[in-house]
């Protein structure tokens, strides 16, 4: 799995970066069996400005020679002397070399000299280890790191990272020595530590050098964290869509994963803190990275993107055992790298579907902007949790901006619209509590009973009445208690009866009479059955009984009666129509209506807070 | 009178039969009520009546299925209906008139003496109903020629040539028929555009040309009214 998993990330690189640097970069680093945190020599040029490991991350001047590195475990005060001879001692070739944890006091020495004139010798020495040291010039004690120490109880652990200044008298002509005291008890990783010596150049360089190392990483921190924050509350008080705070957690995300790197130069931390720090970076980082993907499978409501999130965590996971027991430690920086790649890649996949299946411009952005993002992760991956954050991921935040607002325009429009048909509803209920044939046919019923039965008119006088005022009081609401709409069914049944001279009535069952229902729904259907079905002898009973199961509520309700075929309204007449649009305004996409003829009736089955279903469409 | 009431709402069929009954009182012969489709169909196949009063929307069905079955009946149609919206439509089938609900006892009253010889419907017909293999087509009014009595019976000549039976007499086509048609004898509606010539014959006798070249006799009583309209 190891092999071909390589072999996938090369063809990955191979296939996006044919003509960058990031070949070299990605895949060495990734097949490094050591430590690769910024450890790769490279030819920048002097006026870019985003790379500060130039200065400060591992390159050592082209002014200074030096020798190899001399290792030895033990402790002798004469070790830092320039008299001692070394060379017995262990050849560390690499400069960027393994220490050791847990083996009490080591000492490391190495040479050096100018190739010029004295000027050319550091003036600064910049120290990343995780390791406790003395450094001794020439044998001169010029910085302590902490306290080195036999075991763990004796070691006061030093600044993961130090910047130290060598005195002028120290920095004659000829060769000098670099010898340090070390040792490693509070590294607190599983894995090897690693040990950073930069012999560093001349103090205004470094000095430019920790200003920008500084204010780019600031200027990121701060945009992403007022976009974060002002998204966030966005979400918590305005709209509560995935998609905000997605957004917010990759912005907040992002903010974190640079304040992180950052904080060690504000605030030099101790090395025995450094397994925690990239844990966190680790972290951070993962959730971001998911949070890009959240965002774009949310905002684009990309079909099964439940599974599709699951899948992508699945594949973190797999990533993170991959890079072994430690998953956090071991091969940081390759694990940050393998992530974002993959986060790209899957949010990439996802907007460009949903822009080839939906012929969507935005969706066509997004991936586009997502794209180059990659890109520019891919050309330099070692300093993206550093100093490039802001920069790589700006195309991908301005795209996912653009959607958000595209996404709020459309919200806009359908408020609006929503608010339309909210109003025309309300007209729609009243037209049809108004309508010529209830009216009409009631009033003339009613000049006949006045007549005939005095008191059963004016029983109808008050029915109707009643009838007419509850639509009135309910016309312009999304929802009512169901006992309202239950009440106001039986008024229009007694109304019914006087006018039939049948005895109608409603039977209900398993109803919850407090939860809401759209105004009229159910006087709706019963309306409905008046209309299209023809009344038989002793079937005078409709039903309703409703069933909840796991947040969903099923109606059942059947209208008693032989059943017109060939009627308009039992297909899609002005009252179905009305229930189907009154329920997608309460429940949008999460309803179902179907109806069918059973034995002495008209069956309707309404399905509220389900899944979303073709079948809830407006004709 | 015989009287079919086509109502699916038993108070104000009774109250259509109450008021009919104070109408007419003796001439009353029949009245009976129908409140389905079915059950009106039923009664007109088995029962002859002169006047129907349809209600519009009937409980399971629209009533102007039945509507356009009565256009070829011989009895005359009055729509009782709260859908006025409808009236104009009704009206095209040749309805003598349409009355709303809720209704008086005087407009109901008004409607009956429309039916009666000599009245005339409140809006003329647009189309004639006329059975064809057991279906109902309808005739546009501007496609009649004249139509002929024939006992009980009539026939609607076309300007095609086209001859269909329709049950109606002369005397209620005249009810239903726009101003444009005239009865000019006792078996003869025309429609008195088609006229070109008059001609006047032995023993003061009159004959119309149409403008197929076909003549039709003229009656005494109605020579002079027809030549005042034609000039």
């Amino acid at each position: 799995m190891h092999a071909s998993y390589m072999r996938w990330t090369r063809w990955v690189w191979f296939l996006l970066l044919p003509v960058s640097g990031a070949w070299q970069k990605g895949v060495c680093a990734q097949a490094s069996p050591l430590p690769v945190q910024a450890h790769i020599w490279r030819s920048i040029p002097d006026w870019y400005p985003f790379d500060t490991e130039k200065y400060a991350g591992g390159v050592v001047p082209a002014s200074i020679e030096q020798t190899e590195m001399r290792i030895c475990a033990g402790d002798d005060p004469l070790w830092g002397s320039r008299s001692w001879d070394d060379s017995g001692w262990t050849v560390e070739e690499n400069r960027y070399s393994v220490l050791h944890k847990d083996r009490g006091i080591f000492w490391v020495r190495l040479w050096v000299r100018s190739r010029g004139d004295i000027e050319s010798l550091p003036a600064l020495v910049s120290l990343v280890e995780t390791a406790s040291s003395e450094v001794y010039w020439d044998g001169v004690l010029v910085h302590s790191s902490g306290t080195p120490g036999i075991d763990r109880d004796h070691e006061v652990p030093g600044p993961l990272s130090s910047l130290f200044e060598i005195p002028r008298s120290l920095l004659g002509p000829g060769a000098h020595l670099i010898a340090l005291r070390m040792s490693t008890y509070h590294y607190n990783r599983p894995d090897t530590p690693q040990r950073v010596v930069v012999l560093n150049v001349r103090a205004d360089l470094m000095a430019s050098a920790n200003e920008r190392r500084r204010l780019y990483p600031a200027m990121a921190v701060g945009a992403m964290l007022v976009t974060g924050l002002f998204v966030l509350v966005m979400w918590l008080v305005a709209a509560r869509q995935p998609s905000l705070l997605a957004f917010s957690g990759l912005c907040l995300g992002g903010a974190a994963l640079v304040a992180i790197n950052l904080w060690r130069y504000v605030y030099p931390f101790r090395y025995s803190w450094s397994y925690a720090i990239w844990f966190a970076t680790d972290a951070v980082s993962i959730m971001a990275a998911g949070c890009m993907v959240l965002f774009v499978v949310s905002q684009f409501r990309v079909s099964r993107r439940k599974w599709i999130f699951v899948a992508f965590v699945a594949g973190e996971a797999a990533l993170a055992w991959r890079n072994g027991p430690v998953p956090f430690g071991v091969a940081a920086a390759a694990f940050r790298l393998d992530t974002w790649t993959y986060a790209f890649l899957v949010a990439i996949a996802c907007s460009a579907w949903t822009a080839w299946r939906m012929r969507s411009s935005i969706a066509s952005f997004v991936s586009a902007c997502l794209a180059l993002s990659l890109y520019l992760y891919a050309r330099d991956p070692i300093n993206f949790a550093r100093t490039h954050l802001l920069a790589t991921l700006l195309p991908s935040l301005l795209g996912f901006i653009l959607a958000l607002a595209t996404m709020v325009r459309r919200e806009r429009r359908e408020t609006h619209e929503a608010r339309l048909t909210a109003a025309r509803l309300e007209i729609d209920l009243l037209k049809k509590s108004l309508q010529p044939h209830f009216l009409m046919n009631t009033l003339t019923t009613l000049a006949q009973i006045v007549e005939e039965e005095p008191r059963v008119a004016v029983k109808l006088i008050d029915d109707l009445a009643l009838e007419f005022r509850a639509l009135a009081a309910i016309a312009g609401l999304k929802q009512i208690p169901l006992s309202r709409e239950l009440e106001l069914c039986e008024t229009h049944l007694r109304v019914m009866t006087v006018r039939t001279e049948k005895p109608w009535r409603l039977e209900v069952s398993g109803v919850d009479s407090s939860v809401g229902v759209p105004p009229a729904l159910f006087l709706t259907l019963i309306e409905n059955a008046f209309s299209h079905q023809r009344a038989l002898d002793g079937a005078t009973t409709f039903s309703l009984r409703a069933e909840a199961e796991r947040g969903r509520t099923r109606y059942t309700f059947v209208a008693p009666g032989i059943v017109n075929h060939a009627s308009e309204g039992r297909q899609g007449g002005m009252g179905l129509r009305y229930v189907r649009v009154r329920l997608e305004e309460g429940w949008p996409g999460k309803w179902t209506l179907s109806q069918r003829e059973v034995f002495g009736g008209w069956e309707t089955v309404i399905d509220l807070g389900g899944a979303d279903s073709a079948a809830a469409a407006i004709p | 009178m015989r009287i079919l009431v086509v109502e699916d709402e038993p108070a104000i069929a009774r109250r259509l039969v109450q008021f009919c009954s104070k109408i007419l009182g003796e001439q009353l012969e029949v009245s009976v009520v129908a409140e389905t489709y079915e059950a009106a169909s039923a009664q007109i196949a088995a029962l002859t009546f002169d006047v129907m009063l349809l209600d519009l929307k009937l409980q399971e069905r629209d009533g102007m299925e039945l509507l356009a079955q009565s256009a070829c009946e011989s009895f005359h149609t009055v729509i009782v209906s709260a859908n006025t919206d409808q009236a104009l439509r009704a009206f095209e089938y040749g309805v003598v008139d349409f009355i709303s609900k809720p209704f008086t006892l005087e407009r109901v009253e008004q409607a009956l003496r429309r039916v009666q010889p000599g009245g005339r419907a409140a809006h003329f017909a647009r189309c004639l109903g006329v059975r064809k293999h057991g279906r109902v087509e309808l005739i546009s009014i501007d496609d009649v020629l004249y139509i002929e009595g024939a006992d009980k019976y009539s026939e609607i000549v076309l300007k095609n040539g086209r001859r269909e039976l329709h049950g109606k007499t002369l005397a209620a086509f005249e009810a239903v028929l726009p101003a444009t048609f005239s009865r000019i004898h006792k078996s003869f509606i025309v429609r008195l555009s088609a006229v070109t010539r008059i001609y006047a014959l032995e023993g003061g006798r009159h004959e119309a040309e149409l403008k197929n070249g076909l003549r039709l006799p003229v009656g005494r009583s109605r020579f002079q009214e027809i030549k005042s309209r034609l000039i």
